[in-house]
């Protein structure tokens, strides 16, 4: 296995999240994710957080007077 | 402006893959193509007026930018290639009227801040506080002080191109090449906008934490 440094790891590491890297670099990150005792929680820490970001940002439905208007509006289309 | 798609001969029976029931409690639209646009619509509404209300961060002002949106839409809704990407196609719109009916109304200049935060900042805030340490088990200190933050305000705090990229990506679940689509900048802008939006956000909240007592001025860590 060719060797990855931490520090490419946290620099990767938001890319190899958002599922942006090559397949060849995106599994190198993932065996040294699986294997470093640093990076591995650092991975885990952050996964958490964008879940938890994503929770509490989580949308709401588009108001009922909006609805209305733009059925009204598509009436006239 | 919308319309830079070429021109191509709509297939009104053609299904855009993904069936949602149509508008009711009304009587439906005339046309095919008025039918289509409206099960668009309806299938886009709510994750629009999300993404709406967190640009910019007024319920009255993201209902109007939502109209804006389903009327410029609609106007160029002959100019949609059917099978394409139709919820990329409706941002992209989206961001578009905002722009116009907001950046370049207030003229707020395009922030250009090469002052770094650094990578991840509360991983590192996690890493270098030893009271937090002290405390046990410092990633679960931070990710509870995260859930009790408000988030929202947070997101809202962020100058504007950064929180389009962070809301684009981490909530509406874009990739990087979409965004650079529906924004209209280069791959690298993407990445740096939603990398930035990312640390400040981190940012934000880790201020948050202090503010609200959820780790104390002492346990803050070292700036680096």
């Amino acid at each position: 296995m060719s060797a990855v440094h931490c520090e490419e790891v946290v620099r990767l590491l938001w890319q190899y999240m958002d599922r942006e890297l090559d397949p060849e670099t995106s599994r190198r990150l993932q065996e040294h994710l699986r294997l470093c005792r640093d990076c591995g929680p650092h991975h885990e820490f952050e996964l958490r957080l964008r879940e938890v970001i994503r929770q509490r940002c989580a949308g709401q439905p588009a108001p009922e007077a909006l609805r209305r208007r733009l059925r009204a509006m598509l009436q006239t289309l | 402006m919308l319309s830079r798609q070429p021109h191509v001969e709509r297939d009104v029976g053609t299904s855009l893959g993904e069936s949602r029931p149509p508008v009711v409690n009304q009587p439906s639209p005339e046309t095919p193509a008025a039918r289509e646009f409206a099960a668009l619509a309806e299938e886009h509404l709510d994750r629009l007026y999300g993404a709406a209300l967190r640009l910019t961060r007024n319920r009255d002002a993201a209902e109007d930018l939502v109209q804006e949106t389903f009327l410029k839409a609609w106007r160029s809704f002959h100019t949609f290639q059917p099978g394409s990407n139709a919820r990329a196609w409706l941002y992209r719109i989206l961001m578009n009227a905002y722009i116009d009916a907001y950046r370049r109304a207030d003229r707020e200049p395009e922030v250009v801040d090469q002052e770094d935060v650094e990578e991840q900042y509360l991983y590192s805030r996690v890493l270098a506080s030893e009271a937090l340490r002290r405390q046990g088990n410092p990633e679960e200190v931070v990710l509870q002080a995260v859930m009790d933050a408000d988030v929202e305000a947070a997101l809202a705090s962020l100058p504007e191109a950064f929180r389009a990229a962070v809301i684009l990506a981490d909530l509406e679940g874009f990739t990087y090449k979409e965004i650079a689509h529906i924004l209209e900048v280069p791959l690298g802008t993407v990445m740096s906008r939603l990398f930035r939006g990312r640390r400040l956000l981190q940012q934000a909240l880790w201020e948050y934490a202090l503010r609200t007592g959820h780790v104390t001025p002492d346990e803050k860590g070292r700036e680096p």
